[in-house]
């Protein structure tokens, strides 16, 4: 079956109020120009599952598209806070139910083993138990241990490596991906490149999941940027700074949405306000 | 073997602190944006743990030649015998295969607590909103031991109590132990009997006033304080030339 679909078109899947998780982390294999597009779209009130990310998060937040958001860790690492995700937690107008990542994936592994819960270890003595009363402690053979429910995103949005049109997806290093991917209702994804169906075939061991799991896939190359591409492009070091430096305030914010999202109708106007072809080959690995 | 440095910085200094809590052969993990650990591990490896195997969230037992201020950086799983993941680091603990872990945060307290949450008294509207913890909550029950580093050593950041527990010091199901803080001051660790932060050693250069004025409640001081043993010679070289030539450390503080 034929998944392929524009750029446009993938995005118009994700509705308002959707459970939206997404593939990458903070600087690799983060869907962006899928996200930026859905920026573009003006989904409002998406509910965010993560783990440890960051652009990602901020940006659909600081564009107003964001409800509440379930995570982990939220920032840039070294480079800084997140922005607009801080902003909009310290003034209320932002829902952050925290917990820790492998409570979240678990949850999602749960979701996409169709089980109601998993047992993990660890927990016990965290803040975290106090904003978290469906975390139940149970004792096995005497091992205390505790269950996380399901976790179900509607959405998941992710960028790989390659597809074919059949949706069948080739990611590098992807275990997050793979989970997000198999737990969810709806899977979105974009690639670097749509290759012939022959071109899977010959490698299946690289394919992270099937087809059967893919509701749509659109070519995007250079769609992580700025996160980079694993075996492909380094992460934009200089624009992330200076998305951190716009996100400093909501004046600087939108003027960078302006700049790189609504006035950039397209990804090839996007990557063209980004620098363009010379810059953006200078992030080859 | 060269004697010690007598030129070194404050990050040389806390990088080869660090480096000495490690023991050859032992698994080692570091959380995210934490480069003063991963060039830790790097030169305990150069150095006297040949064996020490970092595990992280791209590669196992890489050999990096080069960083980011990122730990999901694809540089960091160059040479790796196995690339890595979020799910694995994870799955790899909760077995138990983890022997050591480096974590940071916005305040440690005298019990050791941990906050990477919110600052301020209102968690729902905290006057800072932090990262969180990532899986700090999660990894302080399964891996063997844990080493605090803090760049900072400063009043606010070692309260008498954190504003938010993420990851708790002692706990009565937590196996793990707390081993060590490393500082730009100071090393510490916790009497066993009360759970409560302890002086090991003062930095070279360092007064024992200084560490108190700087610290948010009384440590426990030993009878003698030594002083921390400087970076070798031989360390600082190779931090210099081979573990670290583009100075990411310096960033990382």
């Amino acid at each position: 079956m034929d998944k392929l679909a524009t750029l446009s078109q993938a995005a118009e899947l994700v509705r308002d109020g959707d459970v939206l998780a997404i593939s990458g982390s903070f600087f690799e294999s983060v869907p962006m120009a899928l996200i930026r597009e859905v920026i573009r779209q003006g989904k409002r009130d998406l509910k965010i599952i993560v783990s440890a990310h960051g652009i990602a998060v901020d940006i659909l937040v600081g564009a107003g598209c964001v409800r509440e958001v379930s995570g982990a860790y939220i920032g840039f690492e070294g480079y800084g806070l997140a922005p607009n995700f801080r902003r909009a937690v310290e003034q209320g107008t932002l829902e952050f139910n925290e917990s820790a990542c492998f409570a979240i994936s678990s949850g999602l592994r749960a979701a996409a083993w169709g089980l109601p819960f998993l047992p993990i270890k660890g927990l016990f003595g965290s803040d975290l138990l106090l904003r978290h009363a469906e975390y139940k402690p149970y004792t096995w053979d005497g091992e205390e241990v505790m269950l996380v429910p399901a976790l179900k995103p509607t959405v998941a949005l992710v960028h790989g490596r390659r597809a074919d049109s059949a949706g069948n997806v080739q990611i590098a290093g992807a275990g997050w991906d793979e989970v997000i991917a198999e737990a969810a209702d709806r899977v979105i994804v974009t690639v670097e490149e749509i290759v012939p169906e022959e071109e899977i075939r010959r490698t299946p061991e690289r394919t992270t999941f099937p087809g059967f799991l893919t509701t749509a896939v659109a070519e995007a190359p250079y769609g992580a940027h700025p996160a980079g591409s694993p075996g492909l492009y380094d992460f934009d070091e200089a624009h992330v700074l200076e998305y951190l430096e716009a996100g400093k305030t909501s004046d600087g914010f939108r003027s960078y949405l302006n700049r790189y999202v609504y006035e950039a109708p397209t990804h090839d106007q996007y990557l063209e306000a980004a620098g363009g072809v010379k810059r953006i080959f200078a992030l080859r690995i | 073997m060269m004697g010690p440095a007598t030129d070194f910085t404050p990050d040389e200094l806390m990088v080869s602190a660090l480096a000495h809590t490690l023991r050859d052969g032992e698994r080692v993990m570091h959380g995210v944006a934490s480069m003063i650990p991963v060039i830790a591990i790097q030169l305990a490896r150069a150095t006297h743990a040949p064996g020490l195997i970092c595990v992280n969230l791209e590669g196992i037992d890489a050999r990096p030649s080069r960083y980011a201020l990122t730990t999901e950086y694809f540089a960091l799983a160059e040479g790796a015998t196995k690339t890595s993941n979020l799910l694995r680091l994870f799955e790899y603990a909760q077995r138990g295969l983890i022997d050591a872990a480096f974590f940071s945060g916005a305040q440690i307290d005298r019990l050791g607590n941990v906050n990477t949450s919110a600052i301020g008294e209102d968690y729902e509207r905290p006057k800072v909103r932090l990262t969180g913890g990532a899986g700090q909550a999660i990894l302080c029950h399964t891996v063997g031991r844990i080493i605090i580093w803090l760049p900072r050593h400063e009043r606010n950041r070692l309260p008498e109590s954190v504003d938010f527990i993420t990851l708790p010091g002692h706990h009565p199901n937590v196996k793990r132990r707390m081993d060590r803080v490393v500082t730009n001051l100071a090393v510490m660790d916790f009497e066993p009997q009360s759970g409560a932060m302890r002086l090991v050693s003062i930095h070279p250069g360092v007064t024992i006033e200084e560490i108190q004025d700087n610290t948010g409640f009384d440590l426990i001081l030993p009878d003698t304080i030594p002083t921390t043993k400087p970076p070798t010679g031989e360390e600082i070289t190779l931090l210099r030339t081979r573990v670290d030539p583009q100075g990411i450390r310096k960033q990382g503080m």
